[in-house]
């Protein structure tokens, strides 16, 4: 066997042998291969002379046969992708899907479509597709039924181009040239449809995998305002979002991450409103990832967050579209990742976890009093165990007299010191609440009641804890459900308050607060400082801070992202009741 | 000058103000001040115009070097050696006052609040909270005093407000007015404005303001705030303790809001006062820390951030040798030493630099600062 | 950078820091809150305390059961407050607690040698608050604070609440700490607390000991020199602007044996300093507005005539319990609970420093011009009483 195998009818033509370094990736492989069958012929030579082959058969016959398994190593279409080269298709319809046989070799779930078009001409042709990502019914009716039943010419070129215009029913069709598309395309759940004597193949968007349909989502639950919520798929979200925003100003821009994965992700922002080096940024820091695989929008935000070690997130979500709407109007910058219903959104500032976007919704005046509401809970819900063991233990003289003598009576006798005792029953909680959520639903709630009973009534009845503890647990429990975006923190915060509480009282909460404010004044997310518009203060902010203006009132977007079109309104929205003169 | 952070008006307004606030909070040393009677509150308005006159070298001195703070000016003007030595004397007597709030604010603590705790505690504890802070620099000191200003503001509104409505205020207790005629309460107003080291942090500031065309502004409107929370608490401590009784106690606001008692409902509420205390001790201590530390920088161009321990673990010794017990602390804070100390520093060392400079007609290369700007 | 690791380790040192903290740790279950305090001499000179302790019962957090004391009480003896009090832990196993104390109870005997030195240290001290309810036991502190109270598990409680019950009557003064304090404070003033003495009474028809809020005692700087009667309490309180509610009982204008109770709404007084021929005059008006409350006679009282007569014998009544007060702290004690001194000062600081230091000798020479302004508004409920004839 030589080495030159131009004349192996497998490489007819080697057009694309173009770059060297293909050429010489394609020419080691070749070398390895031939020293591979010249290490067996040797081997078979020397079986036959030495007369043993009866007894060398099988194991010969065996080798003989990975070789020519092997074989498709040689493929060029597979030898350009394998080594990451940019590589355009071979004209031969067989070269390609040999290619692509091998690329995807034990994919079971990838399916090609030989056949041949027309019925005299008989051009080689073959519809690739990945099973269960397309749609069965459009492949059968728009794609294939039509190819097989139409008459064409010889010309390949023609063929190609009338395929394109009068043959296939499909709304989305685009020519791609490189194997790597061809790949991906496949990928993404659409038909790919090669055709002999062509270095083009034809995507067909046939996308048609199951998925959930849009319902209102759990997390954010509303009374009033829209019930959608995004799903899994990565179009229908941009789809719900463009169709709350019909403005050609609102970009999405399409990424791919995830060197395995490659999870589509998609930055959507409305220019003219939005603070453009936010969009720098955000796009300079999705570059550097390199990441091989995506799943959740989690993984992204980990990965361009502001400040890594810091307790607080700078980087929000959300699951409903008319969320995000209001957000990017506001002038931020959403990250769609297909796979998950969550959207990130940044700048994301402190002061946004007391907002929903149900407040925007209902009259200012309630919402301004659930504002404060929300605020004081979350105040709470991270001072009052520690607050309860500071007084309890430290300094007595704050409590009320009434208040005195009955916590007195309730801690009389309970084994453990205040803190150990709100420690015990805040872990207890945490557990609880984490056995809720895994747990099956019928089985979660179960397992909270029997949690409650057991720990509430019992330990108290038992004598384990005093009963103020478990009103101040409880009380903090339902206070921290108010801001459900900093639960997690608050839960930290909570147990870090409550230990330095234990260990000097008031003093040490106050300590614990100042870490915590100068932390959070330290934060910046995308350049934005994390506390504004309460640190640096910006007054006009604050009118969507701890009250909600009314509409008409709320005349500018937040000025704190730097947006370059401030202006949401025009002056004088303001309602006035028409006098009937008549 | 080096990138120290860039602070704006109101920023500067409010750490004037907290800083300013934090001495009348608890000892409100100006009881014992000439007169020393009943006529104490009538220095506040003196004490505010004498701020303004002691601010003017400062304030000048900043107009013809906007770029530079003091430490840096004593260079241009007085010479290497002289300026180099001036700095230095500065930075110590930043480290002082920090080492000085810090004892003033463990004393408290550690007489009113929890009396077995060591001093050397609240000291350490206190100091590590702001070398957190210094460490991240005057813009985030600047923003955790914005947070920290309306809680401060409004927890003596309320405690004011509630002992006010405990019925302890009785301005019967300001009466007779001007009984030893006007000229003590003068010099009392000259005495208790010497106690404004704020000046000079000011002084130290300017230089990092973002917009420089109120700088008047930012200054009067700090000054003029405290005055007001000044004369607030001076009011309630007189009218609820009368001037004699007032002078007995080492804590006036603090006895005054021991007695809140509001419908037998609302009682107990120190905790208000302890909250803006220690939030107000924070601000002051970080605030000449950082100074020590930005000037220390300032004499050699460096990053300030390698001087944040050493100066810390200064001051803490230094805030147990200032005062070894709270008589003596007292005593050095009372009017007899300290405010001639403080006149060297916010306005002797000024306007003689200023006087010098002007007969030397030095003034900033423009040039200069504007290249400083771009870095 | 280097000094980004610092930040943890900043932390980690303030944690550590923290962990050898607990300096002031003290658990509620390993405290004995004092309820009130009473103090009294021993024969030998030392002071004896008896601490009124509350004893939260181990179970059933604050209900309702069974009819005993939820206090204990213990006496313990030493030469300081300071001593005694360390003193007492001995017999309790706890560490007394005193910030949440509401009376303190002073025995006659010590007041008369002064008490300066307690309110020195319930002043000094950080636990004791400055509204705790000052008392003279008319007798031994003691006695007071072992008595039980009908109503309240907590006697000291039951003395808070009697004292406040009793305040409203007007008859006596309530008296802080603070206020206490404040008075000392001005050296002219003459500092007044209330009485509190140990009477019978009876429970589930057992004879117990129970108190009873009287009188009001008056001191000489520290040292207790006098008591005034309710009257003359009453009359010092009208001088002193401090009446804020009782009844003034005068005899009905058509029947003089009968009584018209007359309600006091709301009043406050005026005091003015004159100066005339070295004579000190003060100038007192005193206002007052109130309502008919009760009458007991079967005549119409409703007319506008009488009811000017009703205002004026109010008037009179109250002129009377002002005297009495005034002829009582004048003459009787001279001492100057009425703050004279420190009214002289207010109006007319010149005269005050040649009068400040021979205060003692003027004050009983004080003129006092009495300025009442009563007014009667309501009639209540009902116009007539139902025996009374019907006029034209």
């Amino acid at each position: 066997m030589t080495t030159n195998n131009h004349s192996d009818p497998l490489y007819p033509d080697h057009e694309w042998l173009a770059t060297n370094k293909s050429a010489v990736q394609q020419l080691n492989a070749l070398l390895e291969y031939a020293q591979q069958v010249e290490v067996f012929s040797k081997k078979a030579d020397a079986a036959f002379r030495a007369g043993q082959w009866l007894k060398m058969l099988n194991s010969l016959k065996e080798e003989y046969q990975a070789l020519e398994q092997q074989q498709y190593l040689l493929n060029p279409v597979y030898l350009t992708y394998a080594n990451g080269i940019k590589q355009a298709l071979s004209k031969e319809a067989a070269v390609n899907v040999n290619g692509l046989k091998a690329i995807f070799a034990q994919c079971s779930d990838l399916i090609i479509r030989e056949f041949n078009l027309g019925a005299t001409e008989q051009i080689p042709a073959a519809l690739v597709m990945i099973e269960g990502m397309v749609d069965r019914g459009a492949i059968n009716e728009s794609i294939l039924k039509p190819l097989l039943f139409t008459k064409y010419n010889g010309d390949i070129n023609g063929t190609l181009a009338f395929i394109k215009a009068n043959v296939l029913s499909v709304a989305n069709i685009k020519e791609i040239r490189t194997v790597r598309e061809v790949v991906d395309e496949v990928l993404a759940g659409n038909a790919i449809l090669i055709i002999d004597k062509s270095d083009i193949a034809l995507v067909s968007e046939v996308k048609g995998w199951e998925s959930r349909s849009v319902e209102e989502p759990d997390t954010e639950a509303v009374v009033r305002g829209p019930r959608e919520g995004f799903v899994e798929t990565i179009r229908t979200n941009t789809a719900l979002l463009r169709r709350k925003i019909k403005n050609p100003n609102l970009k999405i821009e399409a990424l791919k991450v995830g060197e395995k994965t490659q999870t589509a992700i998609c930055i959507a922002y409305i220019k003219g409103i939005v603070d453009e080096r936010i969009v720098q940024e955000l796009k300079k820091r999705l570059d550097k990832i390199e990441i091989d695989a995506v799943l959740e929008s989690g993984y992204i935000e980990n990965l361009i967050e502001d400040a890594p070690f810091s307790l607080f997130p700078t980087v929000g979500n959300s699951e409903k579209p008319d969320n995000v709407s209001a957000k990017l109007l506001e002038g931020r910058v959403a990250v769609f990742v297909d796979g998950t219903p969550f959207v990130l959104m940044v700048p994301y500032l402190f002061v946004e976890a007391f907002q929903v976007s149900e407040d925007y919704y209902s009259r200012p005046y309630y919402t301004t009093f659930i504002r404060w509401l929300r605020w004081f809970a979350f105040f709470t819900s991270t001072v009052l165990p520690a607050l309860y063991v500071a007084i309890t233990t430290y300094h007595q003289e704050l409590l009320p007299q009434a208040l005195l003598t009955s916590i007195a009576t309730a801690q009389e006798g309970t084994p453990f010191p205040a803190v150990v005792e709100a420690l015990l029953m805040q872990i207890i909680y945490e557990i609880l609440r984490e056995a809720g959520v895994r747990l099956p639903r019928p089985v979660g709630s179960a397992v909270s009641i029997v949690g409650a009973l057991v720990i509430g009534e019992a330990a108290v009845t038992a004598g384990l804890v005093g009963a103020p503890m478990v009103v101040i647990v409880g009380g903090t429990a339902i206070s921290s459900f108010l801001i459900p975006a900093l639960s997690d923190v608050n839960a930290l915060l909570r147990i870090m308050l409550i230990i330095m509480a234990g260990f000097s009282g008031i003093y040490g909460i106050i300590l614990g607060f100042i870490l915590t404010i100068i932390h959070q004044c330290s934060l910046r997310s995308f350049g934005v400082p994390y506390m504004s518009p309460l640190a640096p203060i910006n007054v006009s902010d604050l009118k969507d801070v701890f009250v909600r203006f009314p509409w008409w009132a709320m005349r500018t977007r937040p000025r704190v992202l730097g947006g370059q079109n401030p202006l949401r309104e025009k002056a004088g929205q303001k309602p006035k009741a028409q006098t009937n003169n008549n | 000058m080096l990138d120290a952070g860039r602070i704006n008006l109101r920023q500067l307004c409010l750490l004037i103000f907290i800083s300013k606030n934090y001495l009348d909070l608890t000892y409100l040393l100006v009881l014992t001040y000439p007169p020393a009677n009943q006529d104490v509150w009538l220095i506040v308005p003196l004490h505010f115009l004498f701020n303004l006159i002691l601010m003017v070298p400062l304030y000048f001195l900043w107009l013809r070097f906007p770029q530079k703070t003091i430490v840096e000016c004593g260079q241009l003007i007085a010479g290497k050696a002289a300026g180099l030595a001036l700095g230095v004397l500065y930075i110590w007597y930043f480290i002082h006052q920090a080492a000085l709030a810090l004892s003033q604010f463990c004393e408290f603590l550690s007489t009113a609040i929890m009396p077995e705790t060591p001093f050397i505690f609240f000291a350490v504890s206190l100091m590590l909270v702001s070398a957190y802070a210094v460490w991240h620099g005057l813009e985030v000191i600047s923003r955790v005093a914005e947070l920290f200003a309306p809680m401060i503001i409004v927890s003596i509104l309320i405690a004011v407000l509630l002992v006010s409505l405990s019925g302890n205020i009785n301005l019967k207790a300001l009466f007779p007015m001007l009984e030893k005629g006007f000229l003590p309460v003068v010099y009392g107003g000259f005495l208790s404005s010497c106690k404004s080291i704020e000046l000079i942090g000011i002084a130290m500031l300017l230089p990092c303001l973002n917009r420089r065309k109120k700088a008047k502004a930012a200054i009067v409107c700090g000054l003029l705030l405290h005055s007001l929370f000044f004369l607030i608490i001076a009011l309630t401590v007189l009218g609820t303790f009368g001037a004699s009784e007032a002078k007995n106690t080492v804590y006036p606001f603090y006895d005054a809001i021991r007695l809140i008692s509001v419908g037998r409902f609302i009682e107990r509420v120190e905790i208000i006062y302890v909250m803006m205390w220690v939030l107000s001790a924070f601000i002051k201590v970080t605030l000449f820390y950082y100074l020590a530390v930005f000037g220390l920088s300032q004499l050699r161009l460096k990053d300030y951030k390698p001087f944040v321990l050493p100066v810390g673990t200064i001051i803490i010794p230094l805030s147990l040798l200032v005062a070894p017990n709270i008589v003596e602390l007292l005593e050095f804070t009372s009017y007899k030493i300290y405010p001639w100390y403080n006149l060297l520093f916010i306005f002797l060392i000024p306007a003689v630099l200023l006087v010098v400079a002007l007969i030397r007609k030095k003034e900033e290369d423009t040039q200069c600062g504007s290249a400083d700007l771009s870095r | 950078m280097w000094q980004r690791r610092l930040i943890p380790v900043i932390i980690c040192i303030l944690l550590s820091t923290m962990l050898t903290g607990c300096w002031n740790r003290k658990e509620l279950n390993a405290i004995g809150i004092v309820q009130g305090i009473g103090i009294d001499k021993t024969p030998e000179g030392q002071i004896r305390i008896t601490f009124q302790v509350l004893k939260p019962s181990s179970k059933g957090g604050g209900k309702e059961g069974g009819s005993d004391k939820a206090v204990w009480v213990t006496t313990s003896v030493g030469a300081t407050i300071q001593d005694t009090v360390r003193n007492a832990t001995k017999q309790s196993g706890r560490k007394f607690y005193v910030g949440h104390c509401k009376v303190i109870v002073i025995g006659e005997e010590v007041s008369r040698e002064g008490i300066e030195q307690f309110v020195e240290i319930f002043q000094r001290d950080h636990e004791f608050r400055p509204d705790v309810l000052l008392f003279i036991a008319r007798g031994k502190a003691q006695d007071v604070i072992e008595a039980d109270n009908l109503q309240e598990k907590v006697p000291a409680s039951g003395i808070a609440n009697l004292a406040t019950a009793t305040f409203a009557t007007s008859n006596v003064p309530k008296v802080t700490l603070h206020d206490f304090a404040k008075t000392l404070a001005s050296k002219t003033s003459a500092p007044f607390i209330p009485g509190i003495e140990v009477v019978e009474g009876k429970k589930d028809g057992k004879p117990i000991k129970v108190v009873q809020i009287d009188n009001t005692a008056v001191f000489k700087q520290d040292k207790l020199i006098g008591w005034l009667n309710k009257k003359e309490a009453r009359g010092m309180l009208w001088l002193l602007g401090k009446v804020k509610s009782g009844t003034v009982v005068v005899n009905s204008p058509q029947d003089e044996t009968q009584r018209v109770s007359l309600e006091i709404i709301r009043a406050a007084s005026d005091v003015d300093v004159e100066v005339i021929n070295n004579q000190i005059i003060m100038k007192v008006i005193i206002k007052e507005e109130g309502n008919l409350a009760e009458q007991a006679s079967a005549v119409n009282l409703f007319t506008p005539d009488i009811i000017h007569e009703l205002e004026a014998r109010k008037r009179a009544g109250i002129e009377d319990e002002v005297n009495a007060a005034l002829l009582k702290a004048q003459q009787e004690l001279d001492a100057d609970v009425f703050k004279f001194g420190e009214e002289v000062h207010r109006r007319n600081p010149k005269l005050w420093k040649d009068l400040k230091k021979k205060w003692d000798q003027e004050f009983p020479k004080v003129l006092v011009k009495l300025m009442i302004e009563v007014r009667l508004n309501r009639i209540g409920l009902h116009k007539r009483p139902q025996t009374a004839e019907e006029e034209g």
